[in-house]
């Protein structure tokens, strides 16, 4: 019950409306882009998948993170961790209903980001399998960054800027650029899963992708472990650090 | 009498900054006053007794247990935090239904009304918490603090921010609660405002223990102490080689115009002085004391432990 409780507030917090609406309108940009360029030609558009997985990549590691980070820290920042924190929730529970929470409230929005694409490839005369493969993998990039991102907004002063570093700079340019790399970017993980699931893939999704290979599967699994690491490392955070 | 809470041998310090630095005390059932000024490390402590920061050294235990390791305890403790850190979304009714929800309170409706009507904030319960005064903002926090019927409640700076009435309701609460066996520690820097609702008082300053014991005792503790005044009168040479002989001074120093006056016994010295200079036909322009504040008679405190 007290750990329902902790979600549920955890949830109202993030869902600010204000941030709530610039968040999901910049993880439609993928929809929008679509939409603005498909009704521009003539023929619909070959390059949908190409476009999820690209611009997706600039967008969603973003929107997950401003979410998802915000869970403890703007606790901490306004003072008001000592009230959540003096609950007699076990740790581990704890971490669970934070994460929990961090991962819902992005996967929403990220559902919403799906639907556009979905209309907007009906709309511009796409097949709008390449919306549908959109929703679990937003689902899944969902999964995936909130364990990260939800401790390290507890753990890590200016989150923010750290984590678009691991978004930019790990995720964008180290993880492209260094083979092996790759398969540490949760964004990959999330395109595999879509990979997996559109109707048909293109060179720049196989770009983006890089030599992660496609598979609903593995996506999901890797995500699975990165959730159990990050559950793991808040359990140890809330138990050995300064709540203040 | 049981004690509650023990603080064994604690230190906490940030990077070179002790905080606190080796405090051994116990709180028991009733209301404990912990007094000190601003920087005096009692937020500190009362965080180490809330298990929200882990002793750099020492040990901390809350009903038996370290609150740390044992996070059910929490059922039985509260926290009212310093800061004006509220939910400023939530209305106050929401605020204390949160607390009773997080607490696994059993009946939270009927726990949440119980907690808003014992802090009389009822009329206000569905307001934003963003639009109440300060005062009203530490009510709901007590409120939600109450909402569990803690065993321990741990209060920083509760009456801050709270109007004359509102501080009687709050002090008349706090004795109630005393009085019912729960344990009560207040935080104030404010000496007259600990007086009025504590019987017992834990003193701190620079982060160390001055005192520990009733009122009574901290005071005579305070008055053993030597007061300086600093006196402005028309002739001031005269004047202190007259104050030598009297026999409530202890010390007489003059820094150009100003004469510095060390006394034991300030009662006497305010009634000696006028004598004096009318006397010596000395006119006094201005008589004040230049240690009087709360730090200075602690630090006298710590530095005669």
């Amino acid at each position: 019950m007290s750990a329902f409780a902790l979600f549920r507030h955890h949830v109202r917090m993030l869902a600010r409306p204000g941030r709530l609406f610039l968040v999901t309108l910049l993880a439609a940009t993928p929809a929008g882009v679509l939409l603005v360029g498909g009704l521009a030609e003539s023929s619909p558009p070959s390059d949908v998948a190409g476009l999820v997985a690209n611009i997706g990549a600039r967008t969603f590691p973003i929107v997950a993170l401003i979410l998802a980070s915000s869970t403890l820290r703007d606790e901490r920042d306004d003072g008001t961790l000592p009230y959540l924190y003096m609950s007699p929730i076990p740790r581990p529970v704890m971490a669970l209903a934070s994460i929990a929470a961090g991962m819902t409230v992005t996967a929403l929005v990220g559902v919403v980001a799906a639907a556009a694409i979905t209309a907007s490839s009906a709309l511009v005369g796409a097949d709008v399998g390449f919306g549908l493969a959109a929703f679990p993998a937003y689902v899944v990039a969902a999964f995936g960054y909130a364990p990260l991102f939800v401790p390290a907004g507890y753990l890590v002063p200016r989150v923010i800027l750290v984590g678009l570093g691991y978004v930019i700079l790990w995720e964008q340019i180290v993880a492209y650029l260094v083979t092996g790399v790759a398969n540490t970017s949760i964004w990959r993980f999330a395109l595999s899963v879509y990979a997996d699931l559109v109707p048909s893939g293109d060179g720049d999704l196989a770009g983006a992708l890089g030599p992660v290979a496609p598979g609903a599967g593995g996506g999901v699994a890797k995500v699975a472990v990165v959730a159990v690491v990050g559950w793991a490392l808040l359990t140890w955070a809330l138990r050995r650090r300064d709540a203040m | 009498m049981t004690e509650t809470v023990r603080v064994q041998g604690v230190s906490k310090w940030f990077g070179q900054k002790v905080a606190v630095s080796d405090v051994t005390v116990d709180f028991r059932p009733g209301v404990t006053g912990l007094l000190g000024p601003n920087g005096a490390g009692k937020t500190t402590l009362l965080r180490l007794i809330s298990g929200l920061q882990r002793p750099s050294a020492g040990k901390v235990e809350v009903l038996g247990v370290d609150p740390r390791d044992d996070v059910a305890v929490y059922r039985r403790v509260a926290l009212v935090p310093e800061d004006e850190a509220v939910y400023t979304r939530l209305t106050a009714r929401q605020f204390v239904r949160l607390a009773a929800d997080l607490k696994g309170v059993d009946d939270p409706p009927r726990a949440t009304e119980r907690a808003i009507a014992t802090v009389e904030l009822a009329e206000a319960a569905d307001r934003p918490l963003e639009g109440f005064s300060k005062g009203m903002r530490q009510r709901a926090k007590v409120a939600a603090a109450l909402v569990s019927e803690p065993d321990v409640l741990i209060l920083d700076e509760p009456l801050n921010g709270a109007d004359p009435v509102q501080r009687a309701g709050l002090i008349g609460l706090f004795q109630r609660l005393g009085e019912a066996g729960r344990t009560v520690i207040v935080s104030s820097h404010v000496l007259a405002e600990v007086e009025r609702m504590a019987g017992r008082i834990v003193a701190m300053v620079d982060g160390r223990l001055a005192a520990v014991g009733s009122v009574a005792h901290l005071r005579a503790a305070m008055t053993d102490r030597p007061r300086l005044f600093r006196v402005v009168a028309d002739e001031p040479r005269r004047l202190a080689m007259r104050l030598v002989e009297v026999e409530a001074v202890t010390g007489v120093r003059l820094r150009g115009d100003v004469i510095e006056i060390e006394a034991e016994d300030a009662a006497a010295l305010a009634r000696e002085l006028p004598r004096t200079a009318r006397a010596a036909g000395v006119a006094l322009r201005r008589v004040e004391p230049t240690d009087e504040s709360l730090e200075s008679v602690f630090r006298y405190l710590v530095e005669k432990r």
